[in-house]
């Protein structure tokens, strides 16, 4: 059924999630055989929830703050530092 | 293997990302099984290292029991990737250094330095490892 994909264990470690769902969660015919797409990705390109301007900006303010702790940084200065920066924490309305 | 198979696997430095440091180069590979494995096993071997620290002070019994209750939280998938003590792990600094190491292949004093010296470098490369390595959110 998986004919192009006869992987082996060790083959499988070498794999992330987002390669197995590509390559295992992929439209198949009525034999199970998958469908061939033009882009591996094309799938799951199609199913990317888009982000919104603010979206992006917690995520990256949220990846700023987990850096930070990474980093032994103090939570009131991180958000100090931001608020130079981008003006309010994002998700708040103080400016 | 099929090309098709072998164009999906992280070969020959593809989906691979390099930072710069004191002029040498370290690459991020990708979060592979393999990566998610030797972290796996590195918070078990923390656990179980945790109490072998503290033999001298347990009797042999409470030492026995402390043990076989680690060897029940690894079978019972307390310490897999993604799980919750696998996140806390990862928010803390040992840990998120730990994981890099893993990453980044390299040992975890050089990957501090890489780190410090290269925050938003490093957090590019950390963002489009993780963007890289699962699958989008669907569509609800």
């Amino acid at each position: 059924m998986d004919k192009p994909y006869l992987l082996r264990p060790w083959e499988i470690l070498q794999l992330t999630d987002r390669q197995i769902v590509e390559m295992y969660y992929r439209k198949r015919d009525e034999k199970g055989i998958p469908i061939e797409s033009p882009q591996e990705q094309a799938e799951w390109n199609k199913r990317k929830k888009p982000m919104t301007d603010d979206e992006i900006l917690l995520q990256k303010y949220l990846n700023f703050m987990k850096m930070g702790s990474m980093m032994g940084g103090n939570k009131a200065q991180m958000n100090s530092s931001w608020i130079k920066k981008y003006g309010k924490i994002p998700g708040t309305q103080n400016a | 293997m099929s090309d098709n198979a072998n164009s999906l696997l992280n070969s020959g430095g593809e989906g691979s990302l390099t930072i710069e440091h004191n002029g040498k180069k370290y690459t991020a590979g990708l979060i592979t099984q393999k990566v998610k494995a030797e972290f796996e096993k590195r918070l078990e071997k923390k656990a179980l290292d945790s109490i072998f620290a503290f033999k001298n002070y347990l009797e042999p019994v409470e030492f026995r029991e402390a043990i076989s209750g680690v060897t029940r939280d690894i079978a019972s998938g307390i310490y897999s990737f993604g799980s919750e003590n696998c996140v806390q792990a990862l928010s803390t600094p040992s840990g998120a250094l730990s994981f890099a190491s893993i990453l980044f292949n390299a040992p975890e004093n050089e990957i501090q330095d890489v780190m410090l010296g290269n925050r938003e470098r490093f957090e590019v490369v950390m963002d489009l490892v993780r963007e890289k390595s699962f699958p989008n959110a669907k569509k609800e």
